[in-house]
C-alpha cells in the first residue's frame, strides 16, 4: 500500500485558505492551550479551596525581574513580527536578536528561581510557590523549546527559498504570541493578585 | 469461551459478595467544607471554559472547509 504524499508546499490550499504549515501551527497551539488550561484549572481549584494564600504575590516574587521579563519577552515576538513580514530586508537578525532576549529571559527566570530556593522558599513551602514554580516551569520550557525554533529557522534562511522561510517565521510568530499570552495570564495569577 | 464466561461470573459473584465499604470522593457527598466544593467549582469552570474555546474554533474551522468545498465543486 503506498502511503499518501502531502506535498510541501507554502501556498494557501483553496480548501482550508491557509497553507499547510499555518494550519499545523493552529493544530499544535490548540494543543498546548489545552495542556496550560488543564495547570490553570488546577491553579484556579487549588487557589480557591487554599486556606492559606498570600495578600499578595508581589511581596514574595518582587517586581524588578518581572518587569525585564516582560520586556524581554514581548521584544522576542515583536522581533519575530518584523522578520515574518514579506518586504523584511533581513531575517537573521532579527531571529537571532529574538533568541538572545529569550535567553535573557530564561536568564532573568533562573535568577529569580534560585533566590527563592535559596531564600528556603521550594515548592514544598506552599501552595502559592508550588504553583508557581509549576506554571513558570512550564512556560520556561516553552520559551526554551521556541528558542530552538528560532535558530532551527534561522538555519533554513540561507538554503530555502523565501515562501517557506516567510511560512516558517508566521509560524513562529503565532508561537511566540501564545507564549505571551501565556505570560500575562501567569502574570495576572501571581504577580498582579 | 464458556469457561471464560463461567470464570468472570465467578469472580463477579464473588465482588459482589464481598459486602465491602463503598469509598468514593467526598465531594461528591457535598462535604461541609465550602472552600474545597467552590475550588472543585472554579476548577471545572476554567478547565470547560478552555475546552469550549478550543471545540468553538475546531468547529468554526470545519464549517469553515464544508463552505469552501461547497463553493469550489463544480456540480454545487
Amino acid at each position: 500500500m503506498e502511503g499518501v504524499m502531502i506535498p510541501y508546499t507554502a501556498e494557501r490550499r483553496p480548501d482550508t485558505g491557509v497553507s499547510n504549515g499555518t494550519l499545523g501551527i493552529w493544530l499544535f497551539l490548540a494543543s498546548e492551550t489545552m495542556l496550560f488550561g488543564a495547570l490553570f484549572s488546577a491553579y484556579a481549584l487549588l487557589r480557591t479551596s487554599a486556606t492559606d494564600w498570600p495578600a499578595s504575590g508581589r511581596e514574595i516574587l518582587g517586581t524588578t525581574s518581572v518587569v525585564s521579563m516582560t520586556f524581554a519577552l514581548f521584544g522576542v515576538t515583536a522581533m519575530i513580527w518584523t522578520a515574518s513580514k514579506p518586504q523584511a530586508k533581513t531575517r537573521h537578525f532579527p531571529l537571532l536578536l529574538s533568541a538572545s532576549l529569550a535567553v535573557c529571559f530564561l536568564g532573568f527566570k533562573s535568577l529569580e528561581c534560585s533566590s527563592k530556593v535559596s531564600a528556603g522558599l521550594l515548592p514544598s513551602s506552599s501552595m502559592f510557590l508550588a504553583l508557581y514554580f509549576t506554571l513558570t516551569g512550564f512556560h520556561a520550557l516553552h520559551v526554551l523549546g521556541g528558542i530552538a525554533a528560532n535558530l532551527w529557522v534561522a538555519r533554513g534562511v540561507w538554503r530555502l527559498d523565501e515562501a517557506i522561510t516567510t511560512g516558517r517565521l508566521k509560524a513562529l510568530a503565532l508561537y511566540w504570541s501564545f507564549v505571551d499570552v501565556v505570560w500575562v495570564a501567569i502574570l495576572v495569577a501571581f504577580y498582579a493578585t | 469461551m464458556r469457561r471464560n464466561s463461567q470464570r468472570l461470573a465467578a469472580i463477579g459473584s464473588c465482588w459482589l459478595a464481598a459486602g465491602a465499604t463503598a469509598l468514593a470522593c467526598p465531594i461528591c457527598f457535598q462535604v461541609e467544607d465550602a472552600n474545597t466544593v467552590a475550588g472543585v467549582r472554579a476548577g471545572v469552570i476554567v478547565l470547560m471554559s478552555v475546552t469550549v474555546v478550543v471545540l468553538s474554533a475546531v468547529a468554526a474551522f470545519s464549517i469553515r472547509i464544508w463552505r469552501n468545498e461547497k463553493v469550489s465543486r463544480p456540480d454545487a
